[in-house]
């Protein structure tokens, strides 16, 4: 048994589990804590300090949020905001490299009745800002010391007002025109755009031999398109309309692979006939059809749900990478996990019966023992290549809200085995003995959906975890435009459609920014032993972003990135990109690896329009071609988004 | 809980730190009773609020905030680790319908229910309940050999160091009832003590964490030490236990005789508690064993843990009444009266029908009752010991004086259990007496938030509960009982408003053992 540092006897107040748990953080500082240092999110010529929103949210409070809808044709500065919910001042730390008088201007938007004022290093400025339509106002002049830090802190909040971009300038003449080209750190380089259809998931495969990556957009009614790398449409399915009974769930699974060794990604695909079956389809990468089908590894329709994915596993020691195709099937009450070969015949299947979610909603193929040889994970179920369960924790986590959610397989411990490091849901993050499914540690940090890990802060001789932490706030009510069956102003229609000055995203009304509400989320940074290092921010953004991680400085190392921010070695982010995260690997062949972020499109009811998927790469990298092995294949086609 | 080690010989000590070991089995076997995820997660947080919410619960379910988990999104899992995941009472009684000569094993109270053979490798899951083929039974002292074993040895070793002959009778025959799941014998042993210096609560008795049937017990242990000064206040009690039978509002065939039954009462200090008696609500009381037969021929054993008491009244009843009763009232509360009311309680655990009967047949009460039993038998000790008060004061062996002080204490005892959570046995309990004493206007909210109480009307009230829930002991009325729960189980809004007037106030301690730690004599 554990004895804990208590007094003798310890008296237990009536505070509810939810209400101790938010405590926690500021008590598990067992280690020295993360110390943030300002890192620029925009070009800065010299005499010119560009402050863009994203420099205040480290210390955002809790009622503010970022980003929101923006209306419609609008352009903004780093295609980002801070939304000043509530009335507490926020503030950030700049620096200063020149001493002299800088003049102040302001880029901001709001209501009527919103408002809000500027303290330069403690002097308030006497403008009034973040009212009304979208402007650019020239404020005070403000004598700054250089050498030093000066605090820039927004006041007198009337919610909700949203700033863009603050300047300080010793530039008089300088014009909103100016900032355009000062968008993101400079290291960044947008390489291509692309106007895709709404997808439920893209992927990414070479599915001509021409060595370049083509785009696989399955969309939000089934049908599928793909996209060659130049952006021009190959072919598409459309898939038949949805029968009453078929609830088409969260998930359209499919995943390129070159199952034939042909040197052309094939494509593996769950499809519905029009009679209502469902169908495990290969078909030809290049054209959509039909090479072989056999029926879904499931029961007949109706479901309780579908939650579908796929992904390849090396299973044979002497293969050159995956040979075997894995389908999950998660009907809500039924759910299996079958492997099939090369030609669709059936390998093996583990099926059980339980809940929906039971064993999550991702396929982890994973040479955990080095054997050369994939096992792969379920949740909490460890299968080896012949489909024979390895360990089971079932006896842990039976209820099926608890499964592991996102997986990081890395050696945390330095023992040169990979340990298992999950989001597991509301259990938090939680590590775990690959090869036996011991718990090693667990901690707090709200609803985890993502995960990664790895050597990212600067001078740590040990690895850290690092959770997406899940909130669920109070949802922001949608403007009457934005109602269910409501056309989005201004939002481009179909595939094809020409790119909007709002980046893809969804529009909020004309006048102002419509802030979402709903899912937001934080950074939970852990050491090797779980010990909470910091949150970073200090409340959740709103969204439910993503991890990537890869070699973006061609360097050979990993960066992490998620949401729209790079991951500092001090544990802050810059923001990086104009939209979220969505996959990482060299894409066009450099050597190092880009960014894939993907928004907007919305999808659902009120949404619509169109996605915009861009690729980022670092602007310094000299291209030197590597070879994308099958270890770097199967990364690429196993990618998943929740 | 301090260790005070003055009065106990240096081989007592031994003893003690040998039974201390026993007790740090069973908290680890209890927790694989208990929740083994819940288990598994304690030992590697890195989240110390984590491991303290664990250390008082005993498992990821909080049972002061209404048994939510403290640990991702699993409700309460009704049967714990007793039966397969996802099972129900009607999964066992439609199995033991199909398999009578399983039935006697799936509702013994010392069995364990898989839907898997146990030696079935630890990697392997076991089918959820409602699809799984065959449900299996095992003792629990095959289930749980690997932990009773060792205490069975840590036992028979204390008994070794023991000079009371009696005392290590029992122990030896407690060892031998570790590993046979018999434990009769040894419950006579330890109810024969003649007020031993040095005693042990070690067994499985209570059945709080079967929600399912309701029987199947988990193991609670407790080193206690006896308080003299104290045990020989309780002789007056004692004298009366089998008029007091004969005073209860029943039937007489529902009043079997407990004439000649010495039973005994002990006041003790608890160094150290394990298992179900270590995690969750801290009692102050006990009446054990809970074996009908006993309670037949026998009786039980009160048992009134001292500093627990002292710690609670403290530090939680008297604040408490002071927020909470109106100001006129909340000096009648009084450590006295509490501790009269627990002790009354206590002694009512033993009183009342000892058998159901149903079709003209003697059935076990908790049997009969299903999963309400806990609940309804704590009603029936709390009430019927109120109503033994009042007795008392009519024979004149208690001053009259001191009958509201205990009713007062009653009622604060009553708003210290329901600030501990409604979800375990006590506390449904005690919200049923609070409702119906507020129907039949013995308890009256006031305007300021406070309560007042009748205390004219109180006896009469009392009396009709009291009947009430005896009669649904004797009759074994399951039906009756779950809807007399459903219909008071709600929390009143007077209630609830003014409980939030005590938020700065614990609702409960949260014991850490000096014994645990302490270096061993």
């Amino acid at each position: 048994m554990k004895n804990l540092s208590l007094p003798s006897v310890a008296l237990l107040f009536a505070l509810p589990a939810s209400m101790v748990l938010a405590l926690s953080g500021s008590m598990t500082l067992a280690q020295k804590p993360l110390v943030l240092h300002h890192h620029n999110a925009a070009h800065q010529p010299p005499g010119t300090i560009v402050i863009p929103a994203s420099d205040f949210y480290l210390n955002i409070p809790e009622g503010d949020s970022n980003d929101g809808r923006f209306p419609a044709g609008t352009w903004f500065f780093n295609n980002n905001t801070i939304n000043l919910g509530v009335v507490d001042d926020v503030a950030t730390k700049i620096p200063v490299k020149e001493s002299g008088v800088y003049h102040l201007f302001v880029r901001s938007i709001g209501t009527p009745t919103s408002s809000f004022h500027v303290k330069i290093g403690g002097k308030e400025d006497s403008g009034t800002y973040g009212q009304g339509k979208l402007a650019w106002q020239r404020g005070g002049d403000f004598a700054l010391k250089g050498g030093g830090e000066v605090e820039v802190r927004l006041t007198s909040i009337h919610p909700r007002p949203s700033l863009n971009v603050l300047v300080l300038t010793r530039n008089a003449a300088f014009k909103e025109d100016d900032l355009k080209a000062l968008e993101l750190p400079p290291e960044v380089k947008l390489l291509h755009e692309y106007t895709i259809a709404p997808s439920n998931i893209v992927k990414f495969g070479d599915v001509d031999g021409s060595g370049k990556y083509a785009i696989l957009d399955i969309t939000n009614d089934y049908s599928t398109i793909m996209y060659a790398n130049d952006g021009h449409e190959l072919w598409r399915w459309d898939a038949p309309p949805t029968s009453r009974d078929d609830p088409r769930g969260n998930e359209a699974a499919g995943i390129l692979w070159d199952f034939h060794h042909t040197g052309r990604d094939e494509l593996a695909q769950w499809r519905e006939s029009s009679d209502g079956k469902e169908w495990l389809v290969l078909a030809d990468g290049r054209t959509g059809n039909v090479i072989k089908q056999v029926p879904w590894p499931a029961p007949p329709l109706p479901h309780v749900d579908n939650n579908y994915r796929m992904a390849v596993a090396k299973f044979h020691k002497d293969s050159d990478g995956p040979d075997t195709l894995l389908v999950f099937a998660d009907t809500g009450g039924w759910i299996g996990l079958t492997a099939y070969d090369k030609d669709l015949n059936q390998l093996w299947q583990h099926a059980e019966h339980r809940l929906k979610d039971y064993f999550g909603h991702y396929i982890y193929p994973y040479d955990i023992n080095g054997d050369g040889i994939d096992e792969v994970m379920i949740s909490h179920l460890c299968l080896d290549a012949n489909g024979k369960e390895i360990w089971n924790d079932a006896k842990y986590f039976e209820d099926n809200h608890d499964h592991m959610d996102a997986m990081e397989f890395f050696d945390m411990n330095g023992d040169g085995k990979p340990e298992l490091v999950v989001g597991q849901s509301d259990a938090g993050t939680m590590e775990y003995n690959a090869q036996t499914g011991a718990i090693l540690w667990q901690n707090q940090s709200d609803h985890t959906q993502q995960i990664t890990a790895g050597y990212i802060l600067a001078n740590s001789p040990t690895p850290q975890a690092v959770a997406n932490g899940r909130t669920y706030g109070a949802p922001t009510p949608r403007p009457a435009a934005l109602q269910p069956g409501a056309r989005l102003a201004g939002a481009a229609a179909g595939a094809g459609a020409a790119p909007q000055p709002g980046f893809g995203r969804q529009q909020g009304p004309a006048d102002q920014i419509a802030i979402s509400g709903g899912l937001a989320a934080q950074l939970y940074w852990f050491d090797n032993r779980g010990r909470l290092l910091e949150r970073w921010p200090s409340n959740p953004l709103n969204g439910n972003p993503n991890f990537v991680r890869g070699n973006w400085y061609g360097n050979g190392k990993r960066t992490f990135f998620w949401f729209r921010f790079k991951l500092e070695p001090d544990g802050n982010g810059t923001l990086f990109f104009k939209g979220e995260v969505y996959h990482m690997f060299d894409f066009d062949h450099t050597g190092a690896d880009q960014v894939i972020t993907l928004e907007g499109g919305g999808g659902g009811p009120g949404g619509g329009g169109s996605q915009t998927l861009r690729v980022y790469g670092n602007a310094n990298v000299v291209p030197h071609p590597k070879k994308c092995d099958a270890e770097c294949r199967k990364l690429i086609a196993n990618h998943t988004h929740y | 809980m301090p260790y005070m080690r003055a009065g106990l010989t240096a081989r007592q000590q031994q003893m003690i730190a040998k039974l201390a070991d026993a007790c740090h089995l069973m908290d680890t076997l209890y927790w694989h009773q208990s929740d083994l995820g819940g288990w598994a997660v304690y030992h590697v947080t890195a989240n110390p609020l984590m491991e303290q919410l664990f250390a008082i619960n005993g498992s990821r379910w909080d049972l002061a905030d209404r048994n939510s988990p403290i640990l991702g999104e699993e409700p309460l899992v009704p049967g714990h680790e007793l039966y397969p995941f996802g099972t129900t009472s009607a999964v066992i009684e439609k199995y033991a319908a199909s398999h009578p000569e399983l039935k006697a094993a799936l509702y013994n109270p010392w069995t364990v229910v898989r839907s898997a053979p146990i030696d079935l490798a630890p990697a392997l899951s076991q089918p959820v309940a409602s699809v799984a083929e065959h449900l299996y039974t095992y003792p629990y002292h095959e289930a749980y050999a690997r932990w009773l074993r060792p205490m069975a040895a840590d036992l028979r070793a204390a008994a070794k160091l023991s000079d009371d002959a009696a005392f290590a009778h029992y122990l030896n025959l407690r060892a031998q009832a570790l590993l046979t799941d018999d434990y009769y014998a040894s419950d006579v042993a330890w109810l024969d003590l003649k007020n031993p210096k040095v005693d042990l609560i070690f067994a499985p008795y209570e059945t709080y964490l079967d929600g399912v049937l309701g029987v199947k017990t988990s193991y609670g242990g407790a080193i206690l030490v006896r308080n003299e000064a104290e045990s020989r206040k309780l002789y007056l009690y004692r004298k009366q236990e089998a008029a007091m039978q004969q005073a209860l509002p029943i039937p007489a065939d529902d009043r079997p005789s407990k004439e000649g039954q010495a039973t005994p009462m002990e006041v003790v200090d608890a160094p150290l508690r394990a298992g179900d008696l270590h995690y969750g609500y801290q009692a102050v009381a006990d009446n054990l064993p809970n074996d009908p037969r006993i309670h037949a021929e026998k009786g039980s054993k009160k048992i009134f843990f001292k500093n627990f008491m002292d710690a609670r009244v403290n530090n939680v009843v008297l604040p408490i009444a002071g927020k909470m009763l109106s100001a006129e009232q909340t000096k009648d509360v009084s450590g006295e009266g509490y501790l009269t009311a627990v002790i009354l309680h206590e002694i009512s655990h033993g009183l009342g029908p000892a058998y159901a009967q149903i079709d003209s047949k003697q059935v076990a009460i908790n049997e009969a009752i299903g999963p309400a039993y806990s609940g309804l038998e704590e009603a029936k000790a709390d009430v019927t010991g109120i109503f033994l008060a009042k007795w008392l004061v009519e024979q004149k062996l208690l001053p009259a004086a001191e009958l509201n002080g205990i009713y007062a204490s009653y009622v604060a005892g009553i708003f210290r259990t329901l600030r501990f959570g409604t979800a375990e046995a006590h506390g449904r309990a005690e919200l049923m007496e609070f409702n119906v004493l507020l129907e039949q206007k013995a308890i009256s909210p006031g305007a300021d938030g406070r309560f007042t109480i009748g205390y004219a009307a109180m006896p009469a009230a009392i009396a009709a509960l009291d009947k009430q829930l005896l009669l649904f002991e004797a009759k074994g009325d399951r039906a009756g009982v779950e809807a007399w729960f459903a219909k008071y189980d709600v929390m009143p809004q007077s209630l609830s408003q003014a409980l939030e007037s005590t938020r700065d106030i614990p609702i409960d301690i949260s014991p850490v053992f000096a014994l645990s730690s302490e270096a061993r004599p």
